[in-house]
């Protein structure tokens, strides 16, 4: 048993969300240039490695998300209309 | 401890669960490895909409990065949990302040980037040792 299960959280739950969240993740960004072309400018939301919605607002999105079942692991992205490369 | 981080196009991510007194999280964070950052920090991205940010505390200090300098929100006493190459979370670190990143948002469109929460040089190298090659990205506890 972890130390998150001694703070009386499921770890099993969040092992399920972390492990989900990262594929999807992934998925999102070994696809991306697919992506751009369909739905550049546009916020997805991918859950076992397949979009489930997509809106042009982020807030309008996370509303709708929060009604549907096991979410958890939904990972929402905003996919740029041209390239972008993040520095920190 | 043992953590298997994930290699991606952009990076090395590693899920997270973060907790504090003030703050409580439903579920883990992916955080990119960022050997670049002086100091941790999560993403309002991540954090969602839903935050009431007056319950933190503004930073005394103006934080530098690309684009510029700017006072940040803190989170104080945070406990971060990591998931070990066994499955099992445990405790790796304590942090005095974590910083939150301010949304960003692209000029022209207003559309709020996805950036993503950041494990910095506060955690990497001071309780975590980095090992990697081409296929596999490691943190392990000093």
């Amino acid at each position: 048993m972890g130390e998150l299960a001694e703070l009386g959280l499921d770890e099993e739950k969040l092992t399920k969300i972390a492990l989900e969240s990262l594929k999807n993740l992934k998925w999102i960004q070994d696809n991306l240039d697919k992506l751009r072309e369909e739905y550049g400018n546009k916020y997805i939301a991918v859950l076992n490695e397949e979009i489930i919605d997509l809106d042009d607002r982020l807030d309008i999105l996370r509303e709708r998300l929060k009604y549907k079942e096991e979410t958890d692991a939904v990972v929402v992205e905003y996919i740029t209309p041209n390239k972008v490369v993040y520095m920190f | 401890m043992k953590c298997q981080a994930y290699l991606m196009k952009t990076g090395a991510y590693l899920p997270i669960y973060i907790k504090s007194s003030n703050i409580s999280l439903i579920q883990p964070f992916n955080f990119l490895l960022d050997t670049g950052a002086s100091l941790s920090a999560i993403s309002a991205y991540d954090l969602g909409s839903d935050v009431d940010y007056s319950i933190f505390e503004k930073s005394d200090f103006n934080a530098f990065g690309v684009g510029g300098s700017q006072k940040f929100y803190i989170i104080r006493s945070m406990e971060l949990f990591f998931l070990n190459t066994e499955n099992i979370w445990k405790k790796g670190c304590e942090l005095d302040r974590f910083l939150i990143l301010p949304p960003v948002y692209e000029s022209l469109t207003n559309k709020q980037f996805s950036i993503p929460s950041i494990l910095g040089l506060d955690v990497i190298g001071k309780y975590f040792s980095l090992y990697f090659d081409d296929k596999e990205v490691y943190l392990e506890s000093i």
